[in-house]
């Protein structure tokens, strides 16, 4: 079930008519495990009974390793319960990748290879309750959270239907006690949860979908456009994956404020991050702040020699890549975000202590510098992301640095330039109201009921009338 | 009163505007889809009407022939084709729309009397399977209401196929119209103007002048719409037994023709020799018997051309190809829609577009 479309209205709005109907408590968590239960099992029934059977797993070895006291016996519940979560994830997400990738070796090193190819359906939204999973077994073994108690509540941590299928990646110590936490119907938190629903399907539909066609044909005959061609399907892209998956995440943020709980913001306007560094602590939030506490400070974080940080940078950025997808394409990919990283990191270190260059790169001129060369940059790591294979990643590299001739975009690009415009103003004006809250909030309860009323309806009929007639899949459903 | 109470307050307003401002909003835009959009409403119809007003533009005293039918009608009338067999002696028009029956067959002459369109001649298609009682009506059972207004759901006859699809559908149509009538609003603000044109213009442009559209599949898939046309129909053939709410649209049709000084006949179109053979004494009785009705108070002519073509014209024993619809066009013209125009031949009158 797609949130963009009239069954997930429906289904939220039947939802929320019997939850907040329903008495406080235990009935509530069963409403929404049978309502989050139903909701994936749309997709595929049995991995649904596969997802529930895991999270009770998980939630035994959690009970487990708290009754255990032996460090040894502890490791070994965690050590056990990584193997069967990363195992499942690889068998249904890499193994075909691994298989093919070992099959290429062997015919490269001049062996005949007759590996077979599994039928596997790939979950979805696997790669985000996985990590769910992890998150929170490390931290019962981490001691920093005590297990859970009731399965009821563990199940609903795990199959909540806003974060379930595409994030974001939800913390047990931040979503646990929201469940016993007593809810009640509170109509600023209800007109918010709205608005992002509104903010978020606007997003998917006027923007993201819209986006579409400039970016497909693109990278289908990368071979075929020129290299503005290429260059205006790239920042496409970049609008594309960015308005579909914080729409995405807006909606899932909303659907969950109407039901009481508060999820992790995923997105901080990305595109007005100054670094690599920081387009990453605005970029996939949850994915990028898991990454850091369960990835990278294990493996030694910014301690260390200056090679090991970068290291650690590299490792777990690629990790990342391999995160996004089961291709070569996506390993490069944060492949190359680590070394961006490494690069950002030893041009800061560089920069200490240089007054007069921290200056200018502080100026107003060279933060627009900066800011633009970090969207260039993930633009340019973007190219990696969405071409099928890496010989089509080096053809438009090619064309596009080589300044290539060739055909020109297929759509008029008005459409484009227009889309570059509403969501660089939008994040200008989302910048403002971060750096004013009390002037928004003074500015919000003076607008007349009313306005908000026809301003929000009015966004609404603009993404209904904007979106294409089939809304396409959420990108980071694959993931 | 708190200040956290009027926060509370002024968002619940907020929320409640909202909340009324979108359902007001498209309840409205459903009310004007219905009354004043009807090119949105239902752009099928509306492109084939705008084909005929473009036909029928020039007065040149010739009559006007339409074809009201089933989507055998739409890919088995060639229009112009029967026109030069009748040396131009009248202007043709091909009036058929897939799945329609004898109540869309009422709905689209109700639209075309109230656009002040009265064609001289109007060829009725009856499909005698439309007409069993016992099974549920194909036209009314996959239609879908949204096309319709509130003025032409309410004749429609009251079956449970009849609510349980097309009124839901009407309903989807009205409550949430930017969502159901969202390319056709796209399409009417012009939204995707600069945009690829998709599948469904494609279509409505394989539609010929004259309103005919003619149909051609590669030869390896005859097999497979033949099946499917026989999954479609069969069970409309068996246990029949003549059905008055349909037959009631049928007269209602021929009541609209006397009212308004049409001359109305009756076309059984072509079908193959596979379903021809599915019909039972019974339901050719009774089909009989409602045509001889017909004949008999509305003087409608009928027209049986059911085995008029051989299998071979034919893609799935249920629709003509061209080469089919060409021959089957130019013998109705020949045998059957001359001999009817000659009444008209030293009548002279203007009998066209009357769009007054």
């Amino acid at each position: 079930m797609l949130f963009c479309t009239l069954q997930y209205v429906l289904f939220l709005s039947l939802i929320l008519a019997v939850y907040w109907t329903l008495p406080e408590g235990r009935w509530r968590v069963w409403l929404l495990l049978v309502a989050s239960f139903d909701f994936y099992r749309r997709w595929n029934e049995w991995l649904a009974v596969l997802i529930a059977a895991t999270t009770i797993l998980d939630w035994l070895l959690a009970l487990a390793m708290q009754r255990c006291h032996s460090s040894r016996w502890r490791r070994f519940i965690l050590v056990f319960s990584l193997c069967v979560n990363l195992g499942l994830l690889i068998a249904f997400k890499y193994a075909n990748f691994l298989i093919d990738s070992l099959r290429d070796a062997l015919q490269h090193a001049g062996a005949e290879a007759s590996l077979p190819v599994l039928a596997v359906i790939l979950p979805i939204g696997i790669s985000f309750y996985t990590f769910e999973a992890i998150n929170y077994m490390v931290d019962v073994y981490r001691r920093k959270i005590p297990a859970e108690r009731d399965l009821g509540h563990f199940m609903l941590f795990i199959l909540f239907f806003p974060h379930l299928v595409a994030g974001p990646i939800v913390r047990a110590k931040d979503f646990l006690p929201q469940i016993k936490r007593p809810k009640r119907w509170h109509w600023p938190r209800v007109g918010l949860g709205l608005w992002l629903i509104v903010l978020g399907t606007f997003k998917k539909l006027a923007i993201a979908d819209r986006m579409a066609p400039f970016a497909d044909p693109i990278f289908a005959e990368p071979g075929v456009y020129s290299a503005l061609a290429i260059a205006q399907g790239a920042i496409a892209f970049a609008l594309q994956v960015y308005c579909d998956f914080s729409g995405y995440s807006d909606i899932a943020l909303g659907s969950a404020y109407l039901l009481g709980y508060k999820l992790a913001i995923n997105f901080r306007l990305p595109f007005l991050a100054v670094n690599m560094a920081d387009f990453w602590r605005r970029w996939h939030i949850s994915l990028s702040t898991w990454l850091r506490d369960y990835l990278f400070i294990p493996l030694g974080g910014s301690r260390g020699s200056r090679w090991r940080v970068c290291r650690n940078l590299l490792i777990v950025m690629t990790i990342g890549g391999l995160w996004h997808g089961a291709t070569w394409n996506c390993v490069l990919w944060g492949f190359a975000i680590g070394v961006l990283l490494v690069v950002h990191k030893l041009f800061a270190d560089a920069c200490r202590g240089r007054e007069r260059v921290n200056a200018l790169l502080q100026s107003p001129l060279g933060t627009a510098g900066r800011v633009l060369f970090t969207f260039a940059s993930f633009v340019m790591t973007l190219i990696i992301f969405r071409t099928m294979s890496l010989s089509d990643t080096g053809v438009m590299f090619a064309r596009l640095f080589s300044g290539s001739a060739g055909a020109a975009m297929p759509m008029p690009v008005a459409g484009l330039y227009a889309t570059i415009a509403t969501v660089f103003f939008a994040h200008l004006l989302g910048a403002w109201l971060v750096k004013h809250p009390l002037a928004v909030c003074r500015f919000m309860v003076r607008i007349p009921p009313p306005a908000i009323g026809v301003a929000t309806a009015s966004v609404l009929q603009a993404a209904l009338l904007l979106g294409p007639a089939v809304s396409k899949s959420f990108i980071y459903f694959q993931f | 009163m708190s200040k956290a109470h009027a926060r509370s307050r002024h968002f619940r307003a907020g929320v409640l505007w909202a909340l009324a401002t979108a359902a007001i909003g498209q309840i409205a835009l459903g009310t004007l889809i219905d009354v004043g959009l009807p090119e949105v409403r239902d752009p099928e119809y509306a492109h084939r009407e705008h084909l005929l007003i473009e036909q029928t533009r020039q007065r040149d005293g010739r009559p006007l022939v339409v074809v009201l039918g089933s989507s055998r009608v739409q890919n088995g009338f060639d229009a112009e084709a029967a026109m030069t067999a009748t040396n131009q002696q009248a202007r043709m028009f091909n009036f058929g729309i897939p799945t329609s029956g004898p109540y869309l067959e009422r709905v689209w002459l109700d639209r075309l009397l109230a656009k002040g369109m009265k064609p001289d001649l109007l060829l009725i298609e009856v499909l005698p399977m439309h007409y069993n009682a016992r099974r549920s009506p194909p036209d009314l059972r996959g239609l879908d209401g949204a096309r319709l207004s509130v003025g032409e759901m309410a004749k429609m006859p009251k079956t449970v196929e009849s609510v349980m699809g097309p009124c839901r559908r009407w309903l989807v149509g009205r409550v949430i119209p930017s969502h159901r009538h969202q390319a056709e609003l796209r399409e009417r603000l012009g939204i995707d103007a600069d945009a690829p044109r998709l599948p469904r213009h494609d279509a409505s442009q394989m539609i010929d002048a004259f309103g005919f559209q003619p149909r051609t599949f590669p030869p390896e898939q005859a097999a497979r719409l033949r099946r499917l046309s026989h999954v479609q129909y069969d069970s409309c053939y068996s246990e029949f037994e003549l059905s008055v709410p349909q037959a009631k649209q049928l007269q209602a049709s021929l009541e609209l023709c006397r009212a308004n000084g049409i001359r109305p006949a009756i076309l059984l179109a072509p079908e193959g020799s596979e379903f021809r053979e599915l019909v039972t004494p019974a339901m050719e009785q009774a089909t009989q018997r409602m045509l001889t009705e017909c004949r008999e108070r509305y003087g409608a002519v009928v027209i049986d051309a059911r085995a008029w073509m051989l299998d071979p014209e034919f893609f799935d024993m249920h629709h003509l190809t061209p080469w089919g619809a060409r021959l089957f066009s130019e013998r109705l013209a020949r045998e059957a829609i001359v001999p009817m125009l000659s009444g008209f031949a030293n009548a002279a009158k203007s009998n066209t577009l009357n769009q007054e």
